[in-house]
């Protein structure tokens, strides 16, 4: 899977979250309102991932065409599960929830 | 979209292992602020423009040809015999190409410093050299337009150059000071050895010495040199 829609973004996020049986605990609308955040946020980390500016919201999950840089897509993903975690009223999840945030800026600002 | 020249290709896969999570739109938005301020110090970029000449007009518009912007002017000279026009071996021509006081305050605009009064002979030109630098639009894949020759022949520097400044930006995963002060020193090193190479015609072992300018007998007006890179 290469990332390369929104669709495979949702799909590798429920993955990594669990959430592969319908009903889902977080909605497409949840996740694609994460990823927005997230490009939101890689502005104001990273300008120089959007040097034209920042694209149109994600709207669907559909096979709209992502256009971050491929090898800053899993950070995003990371990103899209911890904002998912995070919402979640279970304890438990907020240690996960926040190494998940972490390795979002750690990607985008470090090599690790 | 062109396929990419393949010294540009390799200029990349140079960069990108020295700044690993660089993305390659800010390697090429670093690429064209280094190859302009190559360009700027080292003279590097010439191209001989012909102005047709006007009896007594002393201002001139001057377009370079291609994606390309004036820099400054070097010299301007004119060929003073119509029958030579430099080509052949036997009489080279070069003592027929007589410098021009001129100036270039606002580039692209060339002031003759003593406009003739009569046109010798038709089609009489004045031969503008100026130096050049990059400008937008880049390509199709987003790499500045410039020479490949230069590409090919200061690829090594231009590694160093953008490196080091990809390395001194802040807060990026590939930032690392150290590495970027020792790019940084060798491409100031290179770009000095460029303006040399570019003053001695890359010509090795020309004449480096110059005749002092306080004793010139030829006077620079406005400040604008005509002679001083005059190749005799």
């Amino acid at each position: 899977m290469a990332l390369d829609t929104a669709a495979e973004m949702v799909n590798q996020a429920r993955i990594l979250t669990q959430d592969l049986v319908q009903p889902y605990r977080y909605s497409d609308q949840e996740f694609l309102d994460a990823l927005n955040t997230g490009i939101l946020e890689s502005k104001r980390i990273r300008p120089d991932m959007w040097p034209n500016g920042l694209p149109s919201d994600y709207l669907a999950v559909d096979t709209t065409p992502i256009t971050i840089d491929p090898m800053y897509r899993m950070a995003f993903v990371y990103y899209m599960c911890g904002q998912a975690q995070l919402r979640d009223e279970e304890e438990t999840q907020d240690t996960r929830a926040v190494m998940l945030l972490q390795m979002f800026y750690k990607q985008l600002m470090g090599l690790g | 979209m062109a396929a990419v020249p393949a010294n540009l290709t390799r200029l990349m896969n140079a960069i990108r292992p020295i700044v690993p999570g660089a993305l390659d739109s800010q390697i090429q938005a670093v690429m064209f602020d280094i190859f302009d301020e190559f360009f700027q110090f080292t003279n590097v970029w010439q191209q001989t423009i012909p102005v047709l000449a006007v009896a007594n007009q002393q201002i001139y518009d001057v377009v370079p040809e291609g994606n390309a912007d004036i820099v400054r002017l070097l010299y301007v000279w004119v060929n003073d015999d119509p029958n030579n026009n430099g080509s052949s071996p036997q009489n080279c021509g070069v003592i027929y190409k007589r410098p021009i006081p001129a100036e270039m305050a606002i580039p692209g605009v060339l002031t003759i410093i003593e406009p003739i009064t009569s046109i010798p002979y038709p089609n009489y030109t004045f031969n503008a050299v100026v130096s050049l630098k990059c400008t937008d639009p880049a390509d199709s894949n987003g790499y500045p337009v410039v020479p490949q020759w230069i590409v090919e022949k200061y690829r090594r520097d231009f590694v160093d150059g953008i490196a080091g400044q990809l390395l001194a930006q802040p807060a990026k995963p590939y930032t690392n000071q150290t590495m970027a002060v020792y790019h940084k020193r060798r491409w100031r090193n290179a770009m000095s050895g460029c303006r040399i190479e570019v003053n001695r015609w890359n010509t090795y072992g020309a004449q480096a010495w110059r005749y002092p300018q306080q004793f010139r007998t030829i006077p620079r007006h406005g400040g604008g040199g005509y002679f001083g890179n005059w190749p005799v």
